[in-house]
């Protein structure tokens, strides 16, 4: 199944009132969308602000979503049109429409942006998050480092990375696996666990 | 924990993809680690982190939001259209064709036989069903005088609720024999 499918199966959960199901949507896509309002909102409150709108606002439409596009290309449409409108709302001058769509929004690049968005005490809590993902990540045997920075940098499927690394499928499934747990054991203090600290 | 792992990448069948989101769904340890590999495959595209605690206000926010209910999408209808649309009539159509088949084979033998003699009688108006109700036996025939006998004419006027020709045929011997089983 593929991602895109995925995110239907989540949208036809949530669309038969299935709230946790777009609770997913919003773990998977809360990052990508924030980055994405960045480009149109430079407070980082603010930011917050319009992306939690922006998912209240597809939950709300989700009557409406067909499934003719993505999912996320549409979600990426509607947190366009919230900081536009909140712009507007706010006096402030939205960007024209040629600027940025959802379909661009896409190709984000992401170093630069959100450089001054975060706020110092966020801002140092992403920058840990950051560095024990990079430093796990370093400290990995290279099998499993090289398995997941193929696929989390390089998009390649388990097919494609297993015929580079040379090994089964199910190999390259494991050292994904392996890989992200590392990293997500390091992460574990500092995310939190049960609902008070969910990014 | 694998299957989060192999589902987040797209590469579950639809079967297993389908039990490992209804597990994510119920299972709070499952759903963290849903987040955690997310937080970890945008941080390493060189994304943040986002912000702590996003989460969670949107679930407070979205718990306080009335329940969608929605028809399913057309995405999602694909197969399934394709098969009320086409299959599923076809269907009918044909269970249709073969019910009123069966009847037909069931009572044109006996039409096929007696249907000259009988259609030239100058059937009594008051009894034309009583008439086509009738099963002649093929090997005596049913000679035009006896047919149109008052007493035969009777007999089958009283008779025609179990005659074969009626529209259960096959069916209402049936069901009296259960019935009797029953007693």
């Amino acid at each position: 199944m593929s991602d895109r499918e995925i995110d239907q199966q989540l949208v036809e959960r949530a669309q038969r009132g299935d709230k946790h199901a777009f609770e997913l949507l919003v773990a998977k896509y809360q990052r990508k969308l924030i980055r994405l309002l960045s480009r149109f909102i430079r407070d980082a409150t603010e930011v917050e602000d319009v992306a939690q709108e922006a998912f209240i606002k597809a939950y709300r439409a989700l009557p409406n979503f067909r499934g003719d596009s993505a999912f996320y290309t549409w979600l990426y449409r509607i947190g366009i049109n919230t900081a536009k409108n909140y712009l507007v709302a706010m006096g402030r001058r939205a960007p024209t429409s040629t600027a940025m769509d959802a379909e661009e929004a896409e190709d984000l690049g992401e170093t630069e942006l959100l450089q001054d968005l975060n706020t110092p005490e966020n801002e140092m809590m992403s920058r840990q998050v950051a560095d024990t993902v990079n430093q796990t990540l370093d400290k990995l045997p290279e099998d499993l480092r090289t398995a997941i920075s193929l696929r989390e940098m390089e998009g390649l499927s388990y097919e494609e990375i297993a015929a580079v690394m040379n090994c089964p499928i199910g190999t390259v499934r494991s050292r994904i696996f392996r890989a992200r747990e590392a990293i997500a054991e390091q992460l574990r203090p500092m995310l939190g666990t049960g609902k008070d600290r969910r990014w | 924990m694998e299957s989060v792992s192999t589902l987040m990448d797209g590469e579950l069948n639809v079967d297993e993809a389908e039990g490992a989101i209804a597990r994510l769904k119920s299972d709070t340890a499952l759903r963290e680690h849903w987040d955690s590999y997310h937080l970890i495959g945008d941080v390493m595209r060189g994304g943040v982190a986002g912000t702590p605690g996003f989460g969670t206000r949107f679930s407070e926010r979205l718990a306080l939001e009335p329940t969608v209910l929605a028809p399913r999408s057309r995405a999602a209808r694909g197969s399934g259209r394709i098969l009320q649309r086409f299959a599923l009539p076809a269907v009918a159509s044909a269970a249709a064709i073969a019910v009123v088949g069966w009847m037909l084979v069931g009572t044109a033998p006996t039409q096929d036989v007696t249907a000259g003699p009988v259609a030239v009688v100058p059937a009594p108006v008051a009894a034309p069903q009583a008439l086509s109700a009738v099963k002649p036996d093929a090997s005596q025939p049913l000679l035009p005088e006896l047919v149109s006998s008052e007493p035969v004419q009777d007999y089958m006027l009283a008779h025609q609720g179990i005659s074969p020709t009626t529209a259960i045929q096959g069916v209402a011997p049936y069901i009296r024999t259960v019935s009797s089983n029953g007693e």
